[in-house]
């Protein structure tokens, strides 16, 4: 299975949860089919106007256009207390929602990436993931120009240009990924900032090097 | 003219420099746990990266905002995160790393506030792409 790295894995999980909190501010993100969709959507787009942020690899599954690293991704941004799934009801917890706060800077210098999956999370706030999943069934494979309904599950509908080819990558400098790899990491998270109460109570000691 | 032991006034006044201007580490609470419980070998790593970064703590990264006034200092997966004092006071970053011990420490001190893993969502990312679909 295709799946990002490196650097590309924290834009997608950054993206992912600016879409989810982006759907669930506007409409109701009723439910993983409907955010796997409005991923595609957004990604599509993209694709077309020869961007690269959004960087799944979409499968023909059982709902239609599925990313297996999406999926995870939501998982991770559960677990990690940035988003909640509870009742099929997706939504940032006020973590995630500092989060995107605190990320302000890095939303403002990719401005038309973001504001592309806020028109796709807005013009979808309504619907349902059965909705968008019947929709998306009569249109073509980005990849390969063949309607998604005739794709043999497992096989590819969407796949991100390549980097060379695009007109626009998402902008984010090493301090930012840096940044990210904390902020989206709640164990990282929480240690610094017990790291930060210390030193804000004086907890602090010379270093002594091992011996 | 290089001495028997292979140093030259010159290479002595760098190390004399060197030693002067070297920087001093202080550590949290949370950096002392968080190293504890690291592997012995991983420990030493670290260790020597704390030496690396007395030596010249402004060769690694920047953190952003709401991480403003911490570098960041990569050693393979893992990262050591600090401050460096003089520049925390010229930068006026004082606000964000919050040190109530601030006037105690001198130009040539920098705090550790932590120590761990870098990787884990490269990790799981990485398990996925072993998936077969079908």
């Amino acid at each position: 299975m295709k799946v990002s790295s490196g650097a590309d894995s924290l834009v997608n999980l950054f993206l992912l949860l600016y879409a989810i909190e982006r759907a669930s501010r506007r409409g109701y993100l009723t439910g993983r089919v409907k955010l796997q969709k409005l991923l595609f959507e957004a990604e599509k787009r993209m694709t077309k106007s020869g961007w690269v942020g959004l960087n799944y690899v979409f499968y023909r599954w059982k709902h239609g256009p599925w990313s297996p690293e999406a999926q995870w991704g939501l998982e991770w941004l559960v677990r990690n207390g940035l988003v909640t799934e509870a009742e099929a009801l997706i939504e940032a917890t006020a973590d995630g929602r500092r989060v995107l706060d605190d990320a302000r800077e890095l939303v403002e210098s990719n401005k038309e990436m973001m504001k592309l999956i806020e028109s796709v999370s807005d013009a979808h706030a309504l619907d349902t993931g059965r909705t968008m999943e019947d929709a998306v069934y009569g249109t073509p494979s980005p990849t390969t120009g063949q309607l998604i309904d005739k794709i043999k599950p497992g096989e590819t509908v969407l796949e991100p240009l390549e980097k060379s080819k695009a007109s626009k990558l998402f902008r984010m400098d090493d301090s930012w990924v840096q940044t990210l790899e904390i902020l989206l990491d709640k164990s990282s998270r929480e240690s610094l900032q017990q790291a930060m109460t210390d030193a804000q109570q004086g907890r602090i000691k010379p270093y002594k090097p091992l011996a | 003219m290089p001495s028997k032991a292979g140093l030259n006034p010159t290479s002595l006044l760098r190390r004399w420099l060197a030693l002067a201007l070297q920087y001093r580490p202080y550590a949290t609470e949370r950096f002392s746990k968080s190293m504890s419980q690291l592997d012995r070998l991983v420990q030493q790593t670290v260790d020597k990266a704390v030496a690396e970064i007395a030596t010249d703590p402004y060769a690694s990264d920047l953190l952003r905002i709401p991480l403003k006034g911490k570098r960041d200092y990569r050693i393979g997966d893992y990262r050591v995160i600090f401050a460096i004092c003089e520049e925390c006071r010229r930068e006026n970053w004082v606000e964000f790393n919050k040190c109530s011990k601030c006037k105690k420490h001198g130009r040539n001190d920098f705090i550790l506030f932590d120590v761990g893993h870098r990787g884990r969502i490269y990790q799981e990312i990485a398990r996925l792409q072993k998936i077969k679909l079908g």
